[in-house]
């Protein structure tokens, strides 16, 4: 059940973040709740890119209105990943690395450092919920 | 034949993945996402406002009455202002009909609510409940301009602030014959055209000029911050700041234009 509706879920969640980040901005510091969320499921299921990378999208055009901020470097996740894993075996600091650096483009759009810095305090725990999902769901 | 559409089938893929963001990149995709959004947004604020609603029931009466008496002393002060406005707006009818100029388009000021903010820490566009704006209307705070209308749907709109790059405000400075542009630099604002021998000290205030006809004169635009000279030109470098602080304030103004 779950895992037919996993990617409408994210999607719905990843909404949720984005309003939260346009409504809450100026009251509160908080993460980008949306990128931390689609970062950390293209980091648990990189096969799951058809539907996540439309999620970048409109997490870059709802807050930034552009295409080129998290995109490009969030397109690349899966193509690395598959890289990554092949030539050096499952790495995790590889994908720690790839987690800071889809996550920096906030950082000259204008977001602030402490704001990076909670967008990736927010990737770790829902990064290992979502592989634990994974593990869990093709067990 | 089949095995070279497979090899650049990826390649034509790639393509009209680009030629999709470019297409999304040239229309104003992040504007009307912001307007779709907007309802959600407002609906997810409502127990905010709920909470501000019942925060000022339960305020002490006394704090209230000490309040009433501060405004109703602001409302008297601002009654004689409206009275010489008035009279200068006659005065002002009267001299445009002697020199046979053409009545310009009046704006009325509507108080509009801030819905949404982009999350960058200027908060570079907003989200406003302005109902009856459209494109180019002017957005200012109780300190000074904040932007322009961008995109609106009747309800909402989206706002364009200062420090947007694509906005540029034609400025002067009370009581002076300075022309200059107040240009948005994304986090502070560059003041163009200034003549060195000329240039203002740290500190003076800009205002609308008028020209151009988009901006209202009068309004405080930014407070200059850092003049630079620079080699070879007879301009200075000015930075400045924005006045108005709309990333905290709840409530703009709108200045809506009257129809002809």
């Amino acid at each position: 059940m779950i895992r037919h509706r996993q990617p409408a879920l994210l999607l719905l969640f990843s909404f949720a973040g984005l309003c939260f980040s346009l409504g809450l901005a100026g009251h509160i510091v908080q993460p980008d709740w949306s990128l931390a969320l689609l970062t950390a499921a293209l980091l648990s299921y990189r096969s799951g890119w058809p539907w996540l990378i439309p999620g970048v999208v409109a997490h870059d055009v709802s807050l930034y209105w552009t295409v080129w901020g998290a995109l490009p470097l969030a397109a690349a996740i899966p193509y690395l990943l598959l890289q990554i894993d092949r030539e050096l075996g499952t790495a995790l600091m590889w994908r720690a690395i790839l987690m800071g650096v889809v996550c920096l483009p906030i950082l000259w759009l204008g977001s602030g450092f402490m704001q990076w810095l909670m967008t990736l305090m927010l990737c770790v725990p829902l990064w290992h919920a979502l592989t634990k999902l994974h593990a869990r769901l093709s067990s | 034949m089949v095995h070279l559409w497979q090899r650049l089938r990826p390649l034509l893929w790639a393509v009209l993945g680009l030629l999709v963001l470019y297409s999304i990149q040239s229309l104003p995709t992040g504007q009307y996402a912001n307007l779709i959004i907007s309802p959600v947004v407002d609906a997810l604020y409502t127990p905010v406002r709920w909470f501000e609603a019942s925060r000022l029931w339960l305020q002490d009466s006394a704090s209230l009455q000490t309040q009433l008496i501060e405004q109703q002393i602001r409302l008297e002060q601002q009654a004689s202002l409206v009275q010489e406005t008035n009279s200068l707006r006659e005065e002002n009818k009267q001299l445009r009909s002697l020199l046979g100029l053409k009545a310009q388009p009046t704006s009325r000021w509507q108080a509009a609510r801030v819905v949404a903010r982009s999350p960058d820490r200027m908060s570079r566009h907003l989200t406003i409940e302005a109902e009856g704006a459209v494109a180019d209307n002017v957005v200012a705070s109780s300190e000074g301009l904040v932007g322009l209308v961008d995109t609106a749907d009747g309800k909402h709109a989206v706002v364009r602030t200062i420090l947007d790059a694509s906005l540029a405000v034609p400025a002067t400075i009370r009581d002076q014959a300075l022309a200059v542009l107040v240009r948005g630099q994304g986090n502070s604002l560059l003041v163009e055209f200034v003549p060195w021998a000329s240039a203002p000290p740290a500190g003076s205030i800009l205002q609308t000029s008028g020209a151009g006809g988009i901006y209202p004169p009068g309004i405080p635009v930014a407070r200059i911050t850092r003049i630079k000279r620079l080699a070879g030109s007879a301009f200075a470098h000015v930075e400045a700041e924005p006045l108005a602080h709309w990333r905290r304030d709840a409530w703009l103004a709108v200045a809506i234009k009257a129809r002809p």
